[in-house]
């Protein structure tokens, strides 16, 4: 392969949502007349595009050898490898972004037509720029690369979330997420800058090889310098707000709730699962071996912050800030997954140990993340579908849904089922992998008050279910919706019945995904 | 004394000296150009350190960009200090004055411990040419992503201050 089909095939997604992001921003100015749902359409487009993209990459069979091999020989860009990696982790986080994308454009259209006046095009422009940011985040294996990719989603992220003008909510919503983010990115900015000063290198790998000797062939790990777990431990504020792990989550619930409700879906799906993706690649794949520094702090923290989001769940009358307190404890529940993490795990990221199934965590963190977007999409759908209608989303407007339209209330009981984690939705198997890998690291406690506080979960998923079938309806009139939006719902739906069924390929393609992670030590730095 | 050290007394003693005006001056606008000249000279020492880049940025950023924005703002607003009512934060002033101290009293000890030493020439410490080599083959793509990030950034003040249409 010459260089240039190595660079399209490498840069693929992310040269396509540029290209249609900029197409998307002048497109208006040349037709301003256009119909704005042609930039609806337009967006969506550009994720399917995305989506077949990754998947072109996933199935070509030697993309990872080919450019390892140039890498080699000198034949990619030095800056190119040691900035952007094309690995296992980042194609099955891009797919899944992709994935959670198409289905908040579905339910973007029409609720942009009813509640935009102004700036639509720019609004998908924007989306169409925070999903490649999210690509970038996903892909970066360099400190700078990284923090601006970060930047990149946020400063989005912002804009997009203060989109309604006239709803003080909404800018309440941006100013809140603008403030936490502005100080927390300082505080990873300035932690980078203490971990290039204990390693002297941006490059993540580099550092992982700087640290691998110390691990050796016991494989015991070891805690790193003092300096450098400070900086990695403020590297977890950045990484925490953009996932919304306590202490870092205090913005989540106004934001989720002030911003436009395809923002809130596409700040509890796409972004998170590209910030947990980062969160792998900083800790397990670049400080791995390390972990004996990092692993009892995230411990504590998972325990905190799922028992935090569900208990402040259980008090919450709207269901946009119920979906966000749930998907606080969501987070909790991944982070057992890199709190379970060990330092055999990391042998077998390098492949020096061979692979025991049901003792590894991180593949179950990326299955239960796929079956989350899923789940989470669903139930978000299933929102837009009644707030179109309503126009309001708190716990009254949900009641008696079942007999005002019985296939939402349906869809939003699985979603919430799958959330909570019954079988044969994804839920369970994701909390299943994830409460396994704890319990076969010793963390037994941990693997208890997960069980635990999916029970508390429960509650206030029922809730909102006991209301839609038990209460009588508001109104009489039945809540009709479009295509797209109940499209939407039913993909999410069967996504999460799909994962949970064929739960075996899902999970071999998130296993898949760690194999070749830090594959980058093999190349020569200089 | 040599020409290099003359040149840092005096834009060491500037720099300081601009600081203290732009405290202690009543007026926003003297305050903001009194900055201006504090920046100023702090390039200056850059420049005599060798950080040639550094200094040129500051410049061009800092005394430039940065500075001729607040000065836009404060006249547009023609803000005036009576207009700002009854000073709400004069709690404050003793943990400032007790911040102030400590920080200087770090500072200068450092300075002291490292001790102050003038060097006869003084050396290139970045030059800006490798600077702008690494930045367009290592750093190729955070560079791309940067300009990506201030595209957005513009794009988003205008749909954000843009006014409703018929509002």
């Amino acid at each position: 392969m010459t260089f240039k089909d190595l660079f399209i095939l490498l840069l693929g997604p992310e040269l396509w949502l540029t290209f249609l992001g900029f197409f998307l921003f002048t497109l208006d100015l040349i037709f301003p007349r256009a119909p704005k749902k042609v930039f609806g359409l337009l967006t969506l487009l550009a994720f399917v595009g995305g989506l077949v993209l990754v998947a072109a990459q996933v199935l070509s069979p030697d993309l990872a050898d080919e450019v390892r091999q140039a890498a080699q020989e000198n034949r990619l860009g030095y800056w190119l490898v040691t900035t952007f990696s094309l690995d296992g982790l980042a194609t099955f986080s891009k797919g899944a972004i992709f994935i959670g994308a198409i289905l908040i454009a579905l339910v973007t259209v029409d609720y942009v037509e009813k509640n935009l006046r102004e700036g639509i095009p720019e609004f998908y422009g924007l989306m169409v720029f925070s999903v490649l940011a999210l690509c970038f985040m996903v892909s970066s294996v360099e400190l700078i690369t990284l923090f601006l990719a970060i930047e990149f989603a946020s400063i989005s992220s912002y804009i997009l979330a203060a989109y309604l003008r006239g709803d003080p909510k909404s800018s309440e919503a941006a100013m809140k997420y603008f403030l936490v983010g502005a100080t927390t990115t300082a505080a990873g900015l300035y932690g980078m800058s203490l971990i290039y000063a204990g390693t002297g290198t941006t490059y993540l790998y580099e550092m992982t090889a700087q640290f691998m000797p110390q691990l050796g062939e016991t494989g015991v790990a070891f805690s790193p310098p003092l300096p450098v777990l400070i900086g990695l431990l403020m590297m977890l504020a950045t990484l925490g707000f953009k996932v919304a792990m306590v202490p870092f989550h205090g913005w989540c619930p106004d934001a989720y709730e002030g911003a436009p409700t395809p923002i809130t879906a596409f700040l509890s799906v796409a972004s998170k699962i590209a910030g947990m993706a980062t969160l792998m690649r900083v800790f397990a794949s670049g400080f791995g071996p390390l972990s004996a520094g990092w692993v009892p702090i995230l411990a504590f923290l998972s325990l905190v912050t799922m028992t935090f989001g569900n208990l402040a769940a259980l008090w919450q009358t709207n269901v946009k800030r119920l979906m966000a307190y749930s998907s606080i404890s969501q987070v909790g529940y991944l982070l057992i997954g890199v709190a379970a993490f060990s330092p055999s795990d990391f042998q077998t990221l390098l492949g020096m140990s061979t692979f025991q199934g049901s003792e590894m965590a991180l593949p179950g963190i990326f299955y239960f993340l796929l079956g989350y977007a899923f789940a989470n999409m669903g139930a978000f759908a299933v929102i837009i579908w009644v707030e179109n209608w309503e126009g309001a989303t708190d716990r009254e407007s949900f009641e008696g849904l079942a007999q005002r339209s019985p296939v939402a209330a349906a869809l939003l009981t699985l979603s919430f089922l799958s959330l909570i984690g019954i079988p044969p939705l994804a839920g369970f198997f994701g909390k299943f992998f994830l409460f396994g890998a704890a319990l076969s690291r010793g963390l037994g406690w941990l693997a208890i008050a997960g069980v635990v506080n999916s029970v508390i979960s429960a509650f206030y998923y029922l809730e909102v279910v006991r209301r839609m079938y038990f209460f009588p309806p508001r109104r009489p009139e039945r809540v009709s919706t479009s295509l797209m939006v109940s499209s939407a719902a039913v993909l999410g739906v069967v996504g999460a019945f799909a994962i949970g069924i064929l739960t075996e390929p899902a999970y071999q393609w998130a296993m898949a995904a760690f194999f070749d992670v830090v594959f980058a030590p093999n190349i020569s730095f200089r | 004394m040599s020409v290099g050290q003359v040149v840092f007394w005096l834009a060491a003693v500037g720099a300081v000296l601009g600081a203290i005006g732009m405290l202690s001056s009543p007026n926003p606008v003297h305050s903001a150009l009194f900055l201006v000249f504090s920046l100023f000279c702090v390039a200056v020492v850059y420049l005599l350190m060798g950080a040639e880049f550094l200094a040129i940025i500051q410049v061009i950023v800092y005394a430039g960009a940065i500075m001729v924005l607040f000065l836009f703002v404060i006249m547009l607003l023609n803000l005036k200090r009576d207009e700002f009512g009854q000073d709400r934060l004069f709690r404050q002033y003793p943990v400032s004055y007790l911040a102030t101290a400590v920080l200087g009293a770090v500072l200068t000890t450092a300075g002291l411990a490292v001790g102050l030493r003038f060097s006869e020439e003084p050396t290139l410490l970045v030059p800006a040419d490798r600077l702008a080599n690494l930045l367009f083959t290592k750093y190729l793509l955070p560079f791309e992503l940067a300009s990506l990030i201030l595209l957005i950034a513009m794009i988003g003040v205008v749909v954000m201050v843009k006014r409703p249409r018929g509002g």
